[in-house]
């Protein structure tokens, strides 16, 4: 990346293309994961990027380019949600249902049955697995959760990795 | 394929991805994403099963019944039914092959036991892996004179020894210390075996550490009580 922002700010306009193509797919999965709406997280993201190119020639990084554009991103982000939430209580609920209507539309049914059948399966050989994911549900912190588990982090982490391993075989093979 | 730039932070990987983590912890990650080509690429490729387990809401559902009923079915006959048949009754092949293994040792353990007056006896042994209970795992020193003590440590590294301690609580006393202990099998689990008889009533800490090497994690520390 330091090699590509060197070049870029030298006015290679590949290097920049580059930089644009990398920073995009990232952060459309980012902005993705707080709007669930795709089309609206491309936008963002879109928008994101062609601010970070208008900027990153003149901007001083103090933390680093990859923190600074992050940064950028995360203000898009948080601007989108400030202007959805005004204008949420302005619109009828009749398109609220329109809406909700349509997200679930999108989800593939076969492959959550595929999913609940693997939790269950997986259930039998890591039982931890499902406490965790139940408990985070629940909103408690990964802290407090590690407390009720009577488990240090590094041991969360590894059961929710492992958990997740396992999830992927079950997923990809059919077993556990 | 390209390994984790910090791995540190790339166990973050699944918290992040079920909402596990808080927000200052979702901004490291995704700050990690941003260079780790091995992390993005993941996280990538299971976006859409991620997503379920992130928000939707049967699932969420779904996986609150499988916590309840794992709680409920936790008695040592269950977990031993489960252990012969993983997935469901339909599934015989663990339990044709335990019952083949005893068809062919069994009359050689009886052959043993008749020759041995004091016939092998099993060691109790005291799992202190449960988390469902948080009540102390008692040793008793009137029961057997032995007894496996098993415990738990996530992901063992293979390359490593472990330290291994038991410590009085109330006196400081240590009655066991192993310094190169690499008897995990591969699901973490691990066992010592301990001399109850010679033990003072009172509570114990059993502590596992990394001997130094490797990526073997911090340490685990689990408590007991010995009891008359
Ligand atoms: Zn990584």
């Amino acid at each position: 990346m330091k090699e590509l922002l060197a070049r870029a700010r030298a006015g290679d306009k590949a290097a920049e293309q580059q930089i644009f193509q990398y920073l995009l797919v990232r952060f459309e999965l980012f902005a993705k994961r707080r709007i669930r709406d795709g089309e609206t997280s491309r936008d963002i993201a879109q928008e994101a990027c062609v601010t970070v190119l208008a900027k990153y020639k003149t901007e001083v990084f103090t933390i680093g380019f990859g923190p600074w554009a992050y940064g950028v991103l995360r203000m898009k982000i948080g601007n989108h949600i400030q202007k959805a939430k005004t204008e949420r209580q302005n619109i009828s609920s009749e398109s609220d249902v329109d809406s909700i209507a349509g997200q679930s539309a999108d989800i593939n049914c076969e492959l959550k049955t595929k999913l609940l059948e693997c939790l269950k399966k997986i259930s039998d050989r890591n039982s931890r697995y499902a406490r965790v994911l139940n408990l985070t549900y629940q909103g408690f912190k990964t802290d407090e959760m590690c407390q009720r588990l009577g488990i240090t982090p590094g041991n969360f982490y590894v059961i929710l990795n492992r958990g997740r391993s396992m999830l992927r075989l079950c997923l990809d093979k059919g077993e556990v | 394929m390209a390994k984790c730039t910090e791995p540190g932070t790339g166990e973050l990987l699944h918290a992040y991805e079920v909402g596990a983590l808080s927000e200052a912890d979702v901004e490291r990650f995704e700050i990690h994403l941003l260079h780790c080509k091995d992390c993005f690429e993941q996280v990538r490729d299971f976006q859409q099963k991620a997503g379920l387990l992130f928000e939707d809401d049967e699932v969420k559902e779904a996986v609150r019944r499988i916590d309840r009923a794992d709680w409920k079915r936790d008695s040592p006959t269950s977990k031993l039914k489960r252990y012969l048949w993983p997935h469901s009754p339909f599934i015989f092949k663990p339990a044709v092959a335990y019952f083949l293994v005893l068809l062919l040792i069994g009359p050689a353990y009886l052959g043993l036991r008749q020759g041995d007056p004091d016939h092998i006896t099993e060691f109790r042994t005291v799992d202190l892996t449960g988390v469902r209970s948080t009540e102390d795992q008692v040793l008793r020193i009137s029961g057997e004179p032995w007894s496996k003590v098993r415990f738990w440590i996530g992901n063992p590294d293979s390359s490593s020894e472990y330290h291994l301690t038991v410590v009085c609580s109330e006196t400081g006393d240590t009655v066991l210390a192993v310094d190169d202990f690499t008897g995990f099998d591969e699901y973490g689990l691990g066992e010592i075996l301990l001399y109850v008889r010679k033990l003072s009533p009172g509570r114990y800490r059993l502590t596992i550490g990394s001997s130094g090497g490797g990526t073997a994690p911090e340490t685990i520390v689990y408590s007991f009580a010995v009891r008359e």
